[in-house]
């Protein structure tokens, strides 16, 4: 009995299903496709997009360095390759990069180094660097650092970085699945079938399945600062969120409706370099006001509350505005020429990402 | 032709499937509902690239919009990773443009590729739209924005750059990684954001 499913899968038509209708197996099993293809590939999507001009991210260190910094949200403990794909070239043979995926918890990690193949801008190939995580992790998000080692003499220059989780393939494993210290029931393909019994035990399945699935996370919106690049002319990619931000660091999101009454919210992470807690950072997001608590990640769940965009009607979606806000609190806590700057070592946003569900 | 939900759906009861209840129709159509709101709105991508700008590495973010960098053209690559069952991609754009009087064109091409191998230069997969002067703000030091809009086109034939609409997958390549390839001509990106796009009614 596989638990095999198809991509996309074919839906259940709502009209075979209401009442005065015998509940027939072709019903029946697309259900149960539609169960096994969510487990695989719900939370699949793009976990980090970030790009940059061309010589904004320019990097000549020679020791392997962090540089940038994400929150991902992990669809499942089964989901255990992770593709980050890095648009970069070397002027020298010999830069690499290395991915770091770590269970923030549990403290587990896995690497991956590769070396950077093209020697110019978009010259030829983006590289792929896949992440196999060797441990069992329950855990809903992950940390994604990003390292660099510029080969001697010459420097890397980043472009852009995608990357997201590769999805299960079919069949699923034929066993119950793991999910955030939860368990997911696949379902057979023939024992969904004609002639067979429609058990109760499948019905509870699907509806816990369900549930299960809804609230695996959407990244809204991602943003990392560069901890370390090569200063030319005495600029170089910005390390932390600055006073013009709010007009860029946000994204006109789909936040779907019902999440409230599934109990599920947003999740809002930010990283706080040179944390001071005489004077804790304060940041307007979302239309709310975070106060910072500690240095590193700072997390805070919220429902939605901003004013739905104009661009619903057009997306057919509930849009809204998720990112950084135009506010006073931003204009005096984010990095400035008059306010707060790295070199005095005023505290700082080095990292912010939203998820959704 | 079905409607597919975009808000989470509530689901019944389990005890609604316990041995001994009877199973109604609703309590089924109601698993269906929320798993093809699941698989076609909940599981939707999106990339959101903001595009990095240089700043004073003192102050360590960025302060000001500052001018326009970027004149002539420019070339750029933002990957996407669709789900299976999308077939249209939305592009949103946030720009600056070089006033138009001191450019003789002031254009953004976007096109989508596939990335076999890994290549930048994959096979075309639409050959795309065009943002021109019709469509962009000429006003330098203030940021714009530029849409595709959401309309559900049928797959494209044109041979040169369309007027602004939503980009094409072809069945063949719906699911895998894509390149959206955006050309730009005195203008300089500030973010780029893709979207899948919601298909609200779908046969089954």
């Amino acid at each position: 009995m596989s638990n095999s499913f198809t991509s996309p899968p074919v839906l259940v038509d709502p009209a075979r299903v209401t009442a005065g209708l015998t509940i027939r197996s072709e019903e029946a099993s697309r259900l149960a496709d539609m169960n096994n293809y969510t487990f695989a590939h719900v939370g699949c999507g793009n976990v980090i997009s970030q790009a940059w001009h061309d010589e904004v991210f320019q990097f000549d260190s020679t020791s392997m360095t962090d540089v940038c910094e994400w929150i991902v949200p992990r669809p499942s403990a089964e989901h255990v390759e992770f593709k980050l794909r890095l648009m970069a070239y070397t002027s020298v043979a010999g830069g690499q990069a290395k991915v770091t995926v770590t269970s923030p918890i549990s403290g587990h990690s896995d690497t991956t180094t590769i070396t950077i193949t093209d020697t110019s801008r978009f010259q030829s190939v983006f590289n792929e660097i896949i992440v196999a995580i060797s441990s069992v992790e329950q855990e809903a998000i992950a940390e994604v650092k990003l390292s660099l080692q510029a080969a001697s003499g010459g420097i890397i220059e980043v472009n852009g970085v995608q990357a997201n989780w590769t999805p299960l393939t079919t069949p699923l494993t034929v066993r119950a699945l793991d999910q955030y210290n939860s368990e997911f029931i696949p379902m057979g393909a023939t024992r969904m079938g004609a002639d067979l019994p429609l058990t109760s035990r499948a019905g509870v399945d699907l509806i816990n399945n369900i549930n299960m699935v809804k609230p695996r996370g959407r990244v809204l919106f991602s943003w990392s600062g560069v901890a370390e690049s090569k200063v030319v002319l005495l600029k170089a990619a910005a390390k932390g969120l600055g006073v013009f931000d709010p007009q860029t660091v946000f994204s006109e999101s789909a936040v779907l409706d019902g999440m409230t009454e599934s109990g599920l919210d947003i999740d809002v992470f930010f990283y706080v370099e040179n944390y001071d807690a005489a004077d804790p950072l304060k940041v307007s997001a979302l239309g709310y006001r975070f106060t910072m608590f500690q240095a590193g990640w700072n997390s805070f769940g919220v429902p939605i509350r901003s004013e739905e965009l104009p661009r619903s009607t057009d997306f057919r979606l509930p849009m809204y505005r998720t990112g950084l806000d135009e506010s006073d609190v931003n204009a005096s806590n984010l990095l400035s020429s008059a306010g707060r700057r790295v070199v005095d070592s005023d505290p700082y946003i080095s990292a912010l990402v939203i998820v959704g569900a | 032709m079905m409607l597919i939900p975009s808000a989470f759906q509530q689901l019944p009861s389990p005890q609604g499937c316990f041995n001994g209840r009877l199973l109604f129709g609703g309590a089924v159509s109601q698993m269906a509902s929320a798993l093809a709101q699941i698989t076609r709105a909940k599981a939707l991508s999106e990339a959101h690239y903001n595009v990095g700008q240089s700043v004073l590495n003192v102050v360590g973010g960025r302060r000001v919009l500052g001018p326009l960098e970027k004149a002539g053209q420019d070339t750029l690559s933002f990957l996407h990773q669709p789900t299976p069952a999308s077939s249209h991609l939305a592009v949103i754009i946030q720009y600056q443009s070089r006033n138009f009087s001191f450019a003789t064109t002031v254009s953004i091409d976007v096109e989508l590729r596939d990335t076999t191998a890994n290549s930048y230069t994959g096979t075309v997969l639409d050959v795309g739209i065009r943002f021109s002067q019709i469509e962009l703000e000429g006003v330098s030091r203030v940021i714009s924005v530029v849409s595709t809009g959401a309309e559900l086109i049928t797959a494209p034939t044109n041979s040169t750059a369309d007027s602004p609409r939503p980009l094409f997958i072809p069945a063949a390549n719906r699911g895998e990684l894509l390149n959206v390839k955006i050309m730009t001509d005195q203008v300089q990106l500030e973010s780029v954001h893709i979207y899948d796009l919601f298909i609200p009614e779908v046969t089954p």
